[in-house]
């Protein structure tokens, strides 16, 4: 009896203790390698188009230099906030819209970079700024499933997608005010030069029309999904992501004119615990072939001219730089949306929930 | 008029009676209960891309991608390791407060009794909001730690009230002879009473390891770069790009929980067979 | 000898309350301090959170109720809670219509028989919640299951717009508390003494007055704790209507994750927090005051 009792005891210690060893351990590991130059923590925006930024970016620095890169999504601006304000910053890297980085720096939330590290050379100056550098040019429009329109018969303007009976189908927008409230104005006939301030209320009114046609997404990649899937028959999806769809052989397809472009910027965080990595990691970003391993892989425009050496013509041609576009596009005012965001965006939310 | 409620009247009198609407309209009920799921086992097998119906052909290839994903598989992990962490906690707690609850008598014990089960029905988005601020403040969120806390008070109520159903059908006078015949404390607990109540005990810590695993609110809340559970990544795939990987992913937890649910069920049914029900009572 | 002696050491060891020996295994003490480690462990991590969000949602910093006026006064916000109540209450009275006729089943059948059924309940019980949302979202996807059957039977001609309405988040939400109705609702019923019925019935009444009279009211303890459930953790709802409803849909849940992650306005978030603890500990005393807590569990 004493024997059993014994053997009990013993394998119920042991097995105790070898989850608790477990657990512990799995709580304490968090770098997988001892030996790496550290960590680096960078948020982009998911999908495809971070595995492109992947494959052509992280993976290449992560080897290049050691540092364990860790690459998350989406960028979450409340969380960013968040993490700035209560002093526990855990992202050291991020790619920022560029209408909400006049609010980042106006609320102090972003460090300034050092260019000293960072080598800007063949970026135009009006993408580089002081607390962050210009990624991407990327942009957002019209577009549609080729099964539901067949061609000759698509939507060519935001008139045309606010046209619910000569295009019959479920529509997909932004579950933002940005970009929403300025398809919304190019429907009702606004051009570029009358487009900012916008006009809200007028903006509301004429989503009024379609509103029960409309499917919200959040997430970009989730945008495309939905079209891909035919969840969505047309609507506003970022660019890049039709692009990428359609060359992978998905029945969708992008209306360039009155697309509307904005740029996105490399960030760094208040207080981020990975500084010096980040500025390393932002001036290898930067560099002409990475952003054009970007770019072939995703439609989107590269922000250093000289990346064009690295991009053969075909490619180019889809780029929103490429003059026949850029030209048809409406540029974002990202400067009026850092100054306004905040209400506009209770604005929009309350009108949601009507 | 009259005709009408009679002629209604035979009817509901001929079903109440013999039954057969009834019948049938409980299989239509428990039918829809089950569709859901069985449609998300039958789509993880599909070779679709999408969520066609009926599934063009078998495919294991969700699966292997599934298994193969540096997005699942970590995840995963992560979520056994803090599964199995909160139930460890909640098994030693709850038991030791089961014994209490059952066997001592004090003023304010229904009281106590109420606050252990109130996790239970709290709403969760509430107990998520609480955790995530005192957690921040603690610097917890984000961490495993974190996670294991907050799911072990989850799991707690359901290892007491376990634990507590098999106490209470338990006869005391086992243990008093087992001291009167010269066995110290310990020895009585670890070769009377453990063994008899640990049915209880082991059905209590699975059903601390289910909720656990799949919690999803406070996961969402309190989970990090370097901690995401299982349930946080699904979330998260759903709300981006909702493919049939999801579906395979899914599956694996329902077949994880239909074990689950078989071992407990197993575990009752031979805990009956044991003689140690209260004579008395 | 020797047991007589471990008999006397323990008596010294434990002095007796009355002159039973050994009436208790342990001291009751010891039993109390067994009780501890679980009561401070909820307490530090339980208790003292949610009294931090009671506190946070009347200082911030000092005594004010700025939160609970917004919230009151704000037409959204309103119209949010009193949405979250419409939903809860609908969906507290169809899973009760849908769920008695099977408990009561539930009674009837054969010890066998009842064990699959209980099976087919139980499992999708058991179930992540998450898993059964996204079931839905298959089934009712535009291109999901319900539509391609129904075009490729030739039903439909264009796809129903099921998904982001009231309906699937009602559907969603009944689908997943329909156990939760059930089974308290059967725990009771299986306690009805079917006597009763008989007696009812050698008496002269007929089924359906029988029903009316006898077991209706005798299944209402478990009709009220279904309910109470079902209700409670309606309004708690967070998943399913995020993810099967539009923005008309939103409930508190998603107002509260809404202003805590996207706002960052904890003191608000705590103060919607609050109205939903309220809610929940009314029902939940109510019903403790008329049935006992074990009750609610399905006996």
């Amino acid at each position: 009896m004493n024997k059993k009792w014994s053997k009990v005891k013993w394998s119920l210690a042991l097995v105790t203790i070898l989850l608790l060893s477990a657990v512990v351990h799995g709580c304490a590991s968090t770098s997988d390698d001892p030996d790496s130059a550290g960590d680096l923590v960078v948020v982009s925006w998911g999908g495809e188009y971070q595995d492109a930024q992947k494959i052509a970016i992280f993976e290449p620095f992560q080897e290049q230099t050691g540092i364990n890169v860790i690459d998350l999504s989406p960028v979450d601006y409340a969380k960013l906030k968040a993490m700035v304000e209560s002093g526990r910053v855990e992202w050291d890297v991020v790619e920022l819209e560029d209408s909400f980085y006049y609010t980042a720096v106006k609320e102090g939330l972003i460090e300034p970079l050092d260019y000293s590290i960072i080598d800007t050379t063949g970026i135009d100056p009006q993408y580089v700024e002081e607390y962050g550098v210009a990624s991407i040019i990327g942009s957002g429009g019209i577009a549609y499933n080729t099964e539901s329109f067949p061609a000759g018969k698509h939507p060519q303007s935001w008139a045309d997608v606010w046209n619910v009976n000569e295009f019959p189908g479920v529509r997909g927008m932004t579950k933002l005010p940005i970009f929403t409230l300025e398809a919304a104005l190019l429907a009702d006939g606004v051009t570029q030069d009358g487009l900012y301030p916008i006009d809200v209320e007028r903006a509301l009114t004429k989503l009024d029309e379609i509103k029960d046609h409309i499917v919200w997404w959040e997430a970009a990649a989730h945008g495309i999904q939905l079209l891909v899937d035919k969840e969505i028959d047309l609507g506003f999806v970022y660019t890049g992501r039709v692009l990428d769809a359609r060359d992978k052989g998905a029945p969708v397809e992008f209306v360039w004119n009155q697309g509307i472009c904005g740029t996105n910027l490399w960030v760094i965080p208040k207080g981020a615990p990975n500084k010096e990595n980040a500025m390393k990691f932002i001036n290898f970003a930067l560099l002409p072939e990475n952003q054009a391993g970007v770019s072939i892989r995703f439609p989107y425009a590269p922000s250093n001219e000289k990346a064009f050496e690295f991009i053969p013509d075909n490619v180019a041609n889809d780029l929103a730089t490429n003059p026949d576009h850029w030209n048809k596009m409406i540029r974002i005012d990202a400067e009026w949306w850092g100054e306004n965001w905040d209400h506009v965006y209770e604005q929009f939310i309350a009108w949601l929930m009507e | 008029m009259k005709a009408i409620i009679l002629v209604l009247h035979k009817i509901y009198e001929y079903c109440f009676r013999r039954n057969t609407i009834l019948y049938i309209y409980c299989a239509l009920v428990l039918f829809f209960m089950i569709l859901p799921i069985i449609v998300v086992v039958i789509i993880s097998f599909s070779s679709g891309l999408h969520f066609s119906f009926p599934p063009p052909g078998f495919s294991l290839d969700w699966y292997r991608r599934a298994f193969t994903s540096s997005l699942w598989m970590p995840a995963l992990l992560t979520s056994l390791r803090i599964a199995l962490g909160a139930t460890v906690i909640a098994v030693i707690l709850g038991t030791a407060a089961s014994f209490a609850l059952v066997r001592a008598k004090f003023t304010g014990k229904e009281l106590i009794n109420s606050f252990i089960i109130f996790p239970m029905i709290i709403p969760l988005i509430v107990l998520a909001l609480a955790m995530y601020i005192f957690f921040s403040s603690l610097n917890l969120t984000g961490s495993a730690i974190g996670l294991i806390l907050a799911h072990a008070i989850l799991g707690l109520p359901y290892v007491v009230i376990n634990v507590s159903a098999v106490l209470r059908g338990y006869n005391e006078d086992l243990e008093r002879a087992a001291i009167i015949l010269g066995a110290s404390r310990i020895r009585t607990f670890f070769e009377v009473t453990y063994p008899l109540i640990k049915p209880g005990i082991l059905s209590g810590a699975l059903f601390a390891f289910i909720i656990s695993f799949d919690e999803v609110i406070i996961a969402i809340f309190l989970s990090g770069p370097h901690v995401r559970t299982l349930p946080v990544v699904i979330w998260e795939q759903l709300r981006t790009s909702v493919d049939p990987t999801i579906a395979a992913v899914s599956s694996t937890i329902i077949f994880i929980t239909v074990a689950v649910l078989i071992l407990i069920h197993s575990i009752k049914k031979f805990n009956k067979n044991m003689p140690v029900e209260r004579v008395d009572r | 000898m020797k047991n007589l002696l471990t008999c006397f050491n323990l008596k010294s060891r434990f002095p007796l309350k009355n002159h039973f020996s050994l009436d208790t295994f342990f001291n009751q003490h010891f039993y109390m301090i067994l009780l501890i480690p679980s009561v401070l462990f909820l307490a530090v991590f339980f208790a003292y959170p949610l009294i931090r969000i009671a506190s946070m949602s009347f200082f911030d910093p000092s005594f004010t109720l700025k939160h609970y006026i917004h919230l009151i006064t704000t037409p959204i916000y309103t119209r949010t809670i009193f949405n979250t109540f419409y939903i809860s209450i609908s969906i507290t009275i169809i899973t009760l219509f849908m769920s008695y006729p099977v408990a009561y089943m539930l009674t009837e059948v054969r010890d066998r028989t009842r064990n699959v059924l209980l099976l087919f309940i139980l499992l999708p019980f058991w179930v992540s919640i998450l898993i059964r949302t996204f079931a839905w979202i298959v089934l009712l996807q535009r291109y999901g299951v319900v539509n391609t059957i129904l075009l490729d039977l030739g039903v439909i001609d264009t796809p129903l717009s099921l998904m982001y309405t009231r309906f699937s988040v009602i559907i969603g939400m009944t689908h997943i508390l329909l156990p939760l109705m059930i089974l308290p609702l059967y725990g009771v019923m299986k306690g009805i003494d079917k006597s009763y019925l008989r007696a009812s019935y050698s008496l002269g009444a007929s089924p359906y007055r029988t029903f009316l009279s006898v077991f209706f009211p005798l299944s209402l303890p478990g009709v009220a704790a279904g309910s109470s459930l079902v209700f409670i953790i309606s309004l708690g709802f967070f998943i399913t209507p995020a993810l099967l409803g539009s923005p008309r849909e939103m409930m508190i849940s998603m107002l509260i994750d809404m202003q805590v992650r996207q706002f960052l306005n904890w003191g608000f978030a705590s103060a919607l927090a609050m109205i939903l603890l309220l809610a929940t500990i009314a029902i939940f005393l109510a019903y403790r005051r008329v049935l006992g807590i074990e009750r609610m569990f399905g006996g």
